[in-house]
């Protein structure tokens, strides 16, 4: 077995919301094009009413960690699948019964995204195995760039989100903030917040299905589950205290632990509820990774030494803050898989040495959109109490 | 120039810190450990920077060219499209 490619992967989707299934689920076709004019799709997976709740799945956002994609193919046909047969999923020593699937796919908008950057991809699997980024051209005036390694021109979309984009505007000079202004670096943020198609796509189903309740993005490495924010230490006392506030701006990513502590003791708030659940459902699906093959992923707060800006799961959940329309998105990300000797072999392990991962993040995926439905039908009940 | 994966021993957080901030290397900030006699992290670096970081007191380690080594994987790289056959039903 190899990993897929990335006609691999469209066709997988396609198929998925092919006609057996096509009583509860929803191919999506995102409307802009890649850089290289590829069309990339999404599938929703829901049976009956309009669902009060949902789960986002992103992957394939950095193109050398090939596994994403794999872990959420695997995860879309194993429940539809299970959803049409009436059966249950194992994966390892992990498993959901028939009637949990039927929870989920009854309860919850299950959307799933798990190739958002087909371009890279594409070229990560068939000339440079270590790029990261998506493959927006060199713009006129841009230094040339080295080759390698990585390199080259191309935005990281994982900092193209508009969530403290501008770092050297927020984030304190003092900040090891792990983005760069340099469009041959890997981590570059791009010309502007959401200036790239793929980063617009990954914004375009947050808007586009506003049941969604959580997000979870996909990468690779570390055998972590992070949870926001990324930019600073989280603080559940001080509202005022936030990203979207310019008065913190120039004070923002010193973690309390750099030596020295944060000489501006900023830290971003979140609501102790949230938190709660962040850790909760986290935890859940760190249990599930866990019985699935043994691994012992780590749930933490994303932010570390290195804060980030930009990225995914901190504005997926940032969006609330800013439109008191929108409900909140709780945003996690997945790294899935463990540091290996060689780096490239911690992106995209040989393929064999993925397949016990794949089981187990989609066992961890499972048991996370089984707790979020169960939340969900326990609020629905609670709401039917107090209305008589 | 070849870019080396490399492990990078610094004396404490600060030194660590600076790898971005002064020396702008790319790390991997997962992988940052504390040990014995200060912190490690890994990251990429080519012998320019390499020297550099050894100028400026960190202790590095030298492992593979990550694209000479990338091009094994690959192989594990899936032709054609396994699903065609199936995809005759989407018609």
């Amino acid at each position: 077995m190899t990993y897929l490619n990335v006609d691999e992967v469209e066709t997988a989707i396609a198929l998925a919301a092919g006609p057996p299934n096509a009583g509860f689920t929803e191919l999506i076709t995102l409307p802009n094009q890649t850089w290289e004019g590829r069309t990339c799709h999404a599938i929703r997976v829901h049976h009956g009413a309009a669902a009060r709740s949902g789960v986002y799945l992103l992957g394939g956002i950095h193109a050398r960690e090939w596994g994403s994609p794999d872990i959420l193919v695997n995860f879309v046909q194993l429940l539809t699948d299970a959803y049409r047969n009436g059966t249950g999923i194992t994966q390892g020593g992990a498993a959901v019964s028939a009637e949990q699937v039927r929870a989920i796919v009854d309860t919850l908008d299950v959307v799933v995204f798990p190739q958002a950057n087909p371009d890279g991809r594409h070229y990560s699997m068939t000339v440079d195995p270590m790029w990261r980024k998506n493959r927006r051209p060199a713009d006129a005036g841009d230094p040339g760039c080295p080759s390698g390694g990585g390199n080259g021109p191309g935005v990281d979309i994982n900092r193209n989100y508009d969530f403290l984009w501008d770092f050297p505007t927020t984030f304190s000079p003092s900040a090891p903030v792990a983005t760069s202004a340099d469009p041959c670096s890997e981590i570059y943020y791009g010309p502007g917040a959401f200036s790239e198609p793929e980063t617009c796509n990954v914004g375009w189903l947050l808007d586009h299905y506003p049941s969604v309740g959580y997000f979870i993005d996909i990468h690779s490495f570390g055998e972590d589950i992070l949870y926001n924010w990324g930019d600073d230490d989280d603080q559940v006392t001080d509202p005022a205290m936030n990203f979207s506030d310019p008065a913190y701006d120039g004070k923002r990513g010193i973690p309390d632990s750099t030596p020295g502590g944060d000489p501006d003791k900023y830290q971003e708030y979140i609501p102790a509820d949230d938190r709660h659940t962040l850790i909760t459902l986290g935890t859940m699906m760190r249990d599930a990774i866990q019985a699935a093959h043994g691994r012992p992923y780590t749930l933490k707060q994303s932010v570390g030494l290195y804060p980030t800006s930009g990225t995914s799961d901190d504005y997926a959940y940032s969006r609330s803050f800013l439109d008191s329309s929108k409900d909140t998105v709780l945003g996690y990300t997945i790294e899935w898989g463990p540091q290996r000797s060689s780096i490239p072999k911690s992106f995209h392990p040989d393929y064999p040495d993925m397949v016990p991962i794949i089981e187990e993040v989609t066992a961890g995926l499972l048991a996370f959109c089984l707790a979020a439905a169960r939340r969900t039908l326990d609020a629905a009940l609670a709401d039917a109490h107090t209305n008589g | 120039m070849p870019n080396y994966h490399v492990t990078i021993h610094g004396a404490d957080r600060e030194a660590m810190a600076d790898l971005v901030r002064a020396h702008h290397v790319r790390v991997y900030g997962q992988t940052l450990t504390e040990e014995d006699t200060g912190y490690r992290v890994s990251g990429l670096a080519d012998e320019d920077t390499i020297k550099q970081l050894q100028g400026a007191g960190y202790r590095v380690e030298q492992h593979e060219d990550v694209d000479e080594a990338a091009q094994d994987s690959l192989r594990h790289v899936g032709q054609g499209n396994r699903f065609l056959n199936q995809a005759g039903d989407l018609r």
